[in-house]
């Protein structure tokens, strides 16, 4: 009886034990991942500049780098869930993430990288008419979001994800901001070169195949027309038609797109003696390079359109 | 000694009905007002427990009680809405974390609680399956609640309709159980939580809709140009976010405007407390509570009820202590050829004396013994039972 009581008593601790080592484990286990900060972004020029600042110090995720246009994506349900858990989620701000109002994030984690220059932000010259009921018809207008094409702004976002690390891992912000400094003067010089390239061709005019250029233009002091066009869609007679009369109108020699477009829109285009380029957005993740590379090139594109030497 | 306890023991046990109604009757004395105390004192426990773990709540100017008791624990909701800029202010004055509270709406008899992520992490709740509501149309269940509504992660649940005369808002939306809390008998048990656009849904501030330029039936269209639609009011808005439909749902006006009905806010210390309650002491429009004050003046008030309740059980308890007292001298006086026969074969009155006190202290001793195991088993048993029946 004696001996069955001992037994039975050390089994019970040996089993408390082994809860006890498990438990251990699970603790260790959430330190090591806890070393690292989960970071999130929605577009690529986040994406960039994060991993730039950041280095190795963070687990970087981009959720939506499966797209060539993040501005247009809807998180799954999953993929929030995840977010809910991460140390940060780097917003673009500008009405970027349009699906913001449809998901659960804790605001505490949230960081809107264009909030600095909030007064700067530009209207995308979309209007949306609608009514209410009784109300009336009444117009919105968007805003328009790829602020990064402007370095300058590019800069600003780039310091809000340089505080917003320091704030989560204080006990690196030096290399925060030793890392956020090369780039910012990478950003500047190129801006500059950009600058230095309009200047120029004084009086140039460009045309625009989609209203994704407000802030490169108003930056750079670009001018030219956004028509609705996309990349994937055959030029039909109307378009001809609309883009003869912009011709007559303001003798422009390059039409920009954000992406290839079909060989025959470029083979009629060339045919009313319009010369089609290709300049970047870089809102999504490019399939070969890094931002710096797609800028630099977009800075050779306009180069050309311009006919500016280098 | 050991004679006087043999005799006194088996006289009870001889005369048992009369034994065990003295004994009802004296453990009945003392439990009642014991038991009272016992009840109001973990009652006023529970209580205060949440008051003093919500720092400070932020509503529309009106009754602090009402403010509190709502916020708290969910009661049927007539506060007047405040919008959603106060939050966004309270926020950006950098003193407090804030967590909205939308208490409009209900599923059943379950509260929907419209908030956000944060009120997890606040209240420390945990979950015993699933996950915290991610996506519009998504809640997460207290258990009671679950329970009540007999429903599990995946399932759904649909809000009720605000009233028949609500004409202009509220349409019952179908909501996907996202995930489950672990109970803890608290009013969080009751409720069902979503996120606080998920309850401007409810209200119709945001909807989602066929696309009307493409898919809806010419019945469902008013006129239709190139460059116009207009659709019939007949045209169906969705009761269910779906993952197909979820890129349609859109919010209209300012959501800057839209309503919650109080703020929880919590500051990171006494001295930001002091700095916010300061902000907000001669607000035109806002009040700013001390949740632990309201429930305190609250409580206040409960006692001086239970102290009135407390006499009147220590009155009727005295009043019991008299007739058992005058139990015990009428049942000496009915005995008294009992006593005489005691003597007659050699008691001496010490042992008649001892036999009679022993048999008073024995019931009294077993009375009080009972009441304090009543009062244990009440405080250690009963109570977290009835917290399961009501949470």
């Amino acid at each position: 009886m004696k001996r069955s009581l001992i037994l039975v008593v050390l089994f019970i601790l040996a089993l408390s034990g082994c809860k006890n080592t498990k438990k251990q484990e699970t603790v260790t286990d959430s330190r090591e991942e806890a070393t690292k900060p989960v970071v999130y972004v929605s577009n690529y020029p986040l994406y960039y500049f994060t991993s730039r600042i950041g280095g190795d110090h963070l687990e970087l995720h981009f959720p939506a780098a499966a797209l060539t246009d993040p501005s247009g994506w809807t998180p799954p349900a999953d993929t929030v869930a995840a977010m809910q858990r991460a140390d940060l989620i780097l917003l673009n701000g500008a009405s970027y993430e349009g699906w913001l109002m449809n998901v659960s994030l804790p605001d505490s984690l949230l960081v809107d990288t264009s909030s600095y220059y909030s007064a700067q932000l530009l209207p995308s010259g979309e209007t949306f008419t609608h009514s209410h009921g009784e109300e009336g018809e009444h117009a919105h207008e968007g805003t328009a979001f790829t602020t990064w094409l402007d370095l300058t702004l590019a800069g600003l976002q780039a310091r809000e994800i340089k505080r917003a690390f320091s704030r989560i891992q204080p006990e690196r912000a030096e290399e925060f901001e030793s890392n956020y400094r090369v780039l910012a003067t990478e950003l500047a010089e190129l801006d500059s070169k950009f600058r230095e390239t309009v200047a120029a061709s004084p009086g140039s005019h460009l045309v625009f195949s989609h209203p994704v250029y407000q802030y490169f233009q108003q930056a750079y002091g670009l001018e030219g027309q956004s028509l609705h066009w996309e990349p994937d869609t055959p030029l039909d007679p109307n378009m001809l038609h609309e883009i003869g009369h912009l011709k007559k109108e303001h003798n422009f020699h390059y039409l920009i797109w954000e992406s290839e477009p079909l060989p025959e829109s470029i083979e009629k285009l060339a045919g009313k003696g319009i010369l089609s380029a290709v300049l970047h957005p870089m809102g999504g993740m490019p399939e070969s390079g890094n931002f710096m590379d797609g800028m630099r090139q977009n800075l050779g594109v306009l180069r050309q359109a311009l006919g500016v030497q280098p | 000694m050991k004679h006087t306890l043999y005799l006194a023991w088996n006289y009870l046990k001889y005369y048992r009905v009369k034994t065990l109604l003295l004994l009802l009757a004296i453990s009945l004395t003392f439990f009642i007002p014991m038991a009272l105390e016992q009840l109001s004192q973990q009652g006023s426990e529970k209580l205060r427990a949440r008051a003093v773990a919500t720092p400070l709540l932020l509503g529309n100017k009106g009754s602090a009680t009402e403010l509190c008791l709502n916020s708290l624990y969910f009661r049927e909701s007539g506060l007047e809405p405040i919008p959603f800029r106060s939050l966004k202010d309270l926020r950006e004055t950098g003193l407090a974390r804030a967590i909205p509270l939308h208490l409009e709406y209900r599923v059943k008899d379950q509260p929907i609680v419209g908030t956000s992520q944060e009120y997890f992490s606040f209240r420390g709740l945990t979950f015993s399956g699933g996950r915290p509501m991610a996506v519009l149309g998504e809640c997460v269940l207290g258990a009671r609640a679950a329970r009540n509504l007999k429903a599990e992660v995946g399932s759904s649940v649909i809000s009720t309709p605000a009233g028949a005369f609500d004409i202009a808002g509220s349409f019952p939306l179908k909501m996907t159980v996202a995930g489950i809390l672990n109970p803890g008998h608290t009013p969080d048990d009751d409720a069902v939580f979503t996120d606080i656009k998920t309850t401007w849904v409810i209200s119709g501030k945001a909807h989602g809709h066929q696309d009307v330029g493409e898919q809806t039936a010419d019945s469902l269209l008013l006129s239709r140009s190139a460059s116009e639609v207009v659709a019939s009011p007949a045209l169906l808005s969705y009761t269910e976010i779906t993952p197909e439909n979820i890129g349609s749902f859109h919010f209209h006006g300012n959501p800057d405007s839209y309503p919650i009905n109080a703020v929880i806010a919590v500051p990171g210390d006494k001295k930001t407390e002091l700095m916010l309650r300061g902000r907000y002491q001669d607000h035109p429009a806002f009040q700013m509570v001390v949740p632990e004050d309201v429930v305190d003046e609250l409580i206040g008030t409960v006692v001086s009820v239970k102290d009135l309740l407390l006499l009147a059980a220590l009155s009727v308890g005295l009043a019991t202590m008299l007739i058992t007292a005058l139990v015990f001298l009428l049942s000496i006086q009915l005995r008294k050829a009992e006593i005489s026969t005691m003597k007659q074969i050699g008691a001496s009155p010490a042992l008649v004396r001892g036999t009679l006190i022993t048999e008073i202290l024995l019931i009294l001793a077993t009375g009080i013994l009972i009441s304090l195991i009543l009062v244990w088993s009440l405080s250690n048993l009963g109570i977290p039972l009835l917290e399961n029946y009501l949470y």
